[in-house]
């Protein structure tokens, strides 16, 4: 029996005693803090910078498709896509680096989670825009003007090649890493 | 052996990405002038309509030129006509297209809900128009000229007559 197992009675140590330290309760819950490995941290950063890079891309190619070539629609992107590639890059290969050194590494949880979580965005942009594509090219045959469907297909492909692509990379490494 | 082709690849793609980062950038920046001589003009045009109101609504028909009704430092790409004592047409160049559309941040999420949108260019009628739309002008204007016709006086007549003809009759 522990002191605080009735959630109905006040612990002891709360009426006017001293609290028991861990030595007197063993068993008593610690809080621990949860941080990132050395190398967690670094696919983190990776995996942010990617998002940035692809984001930027995607933007890029979107404005250019769809007729805004203009400065003042690119700036932003063009800012960012400067800002993301080397950190992605120095930081891509870098790692890279260390997991031929330590196949452990590829692993690893902190890098599994963000590859993970990188696969989900990218799935999710892939499914979305292959949907919203399909419900284009059904509303073409239909009385309501549409845009153009050279466009439409256009800004999926777009969507593909950046994302599908993370995706698929990802995807392969994942499974190459379960095979026996 | 196979380590280091494996990594070269990745160089490989990197430098690709890289390389596409920089031809982009230039793109981007070689638009910048134009972009500039543009946000110049649809600023200036802004002060032109105020000026022009002004001038209309004061004499009572439509000035000899944009100096007659004291607008200076006017850009080349703003161009004014005189067409009647009540009628005016100006045309304003620009070197790009405006552009409503913008795919931002989240468009590699949405790409496809921006399908094939096309901007739609309302400045450039040819039909006179009561009032000079600067709004149009600036923001949903195509590449090159740009042309209004402005009659103020189209619901109203004016209550004063033009300056030939001001020496002989005056109208409340």
């Amino acid at each position: 029996m522990f002191p605080n197992d009735d959630q109905n009675e006040e612990a002891p140590y709360l009426q006017g005693h001293k609290a028991p330290t861990p030595k007197e309760d063993p068993i008593k819950p610690m809080p621990v803090v949860k941080v990132l490995s050395t190398h967690g941290l670094e696919y983190a950063m990776m995996t942010i910078s990617l998002w940035l890079t692809a984001f930027a891309l995607g933007w890029i190619f979107l404005n250019l498709i769809n007729g805004s070539r203009g400065y003042d629609n690119l700036v932003v992107p063009i800012s960012a896509l400067i800002t993301g590639v080397p950190i992605f890059g120095l930081f891509f290969i870098r790692l890279h680096l260390a997991e031929m050194r330590n196949p452990a590494l590829r692993l690893e949880a902190s890098r599994r989670r963000w590859t993970q979580l990188t696969q989900m965005v990218a799935f999710l942009a892939c499914l979305i825009n292959v949907g919203v594509f399909i419900y284009a090219v059904m509303k073409h045959f239909g009385s309501e003007p549409t845009p153009s469907l050279g466009k439409a297909a256009g800004d999926l492909a777009i969507v593909l090649v950046i994302a599908g692509g993370i995706l698929s990379y990802y995807w392969r490494e994942e499974h190459r890493q379960a095979r026996p | 052996m196979k380590n280091r082709s494996g990594i070269s690849k990745y160089y490989l793609v990197f430098f690709i990405l890289l390389a596409v980062t920089i031809g982009l950038t230039i793109y981007t920046l070689s638009g910048a002038s134009s972009a500039k001589e543009d946000a110049r003009t649809a600023q200036k045009i802004g002060d032109v309509a105020n000026n022009l109101s002004n001038f209309t609504s004061n004499h009572n028909y439509v000035p000899e030129s944009l100096a007659a009704a004291d607008i200076k430092n006017v850009p080349p790409s703003i161009k004014y006509t005189k067409i009647s004592d009540t009628k005016y047409q100006v045309c304003v160049n620009y070197r790009n297209a405006s552009t409503p559309f913008d795919g931002g941040w989240t468009s590699l999420l949405t790409g496809a809900l921006i399908a094939g949108s096309n901007p739609s260019y309302s400045a450039g009628t040819s039909t006179p128009s009561p009032f000079f739309d600067t709004f149009t002008l600036a923001y949903y204007h195509k590449k090159g000229d740009n042309c209004q016709t402005v009659e103020p006086f189209m619901y109203s007549s004016p209550t004063l007559s033009a300056p030939a003809s001001s020496d002989t009759s005056t109208s409340i």
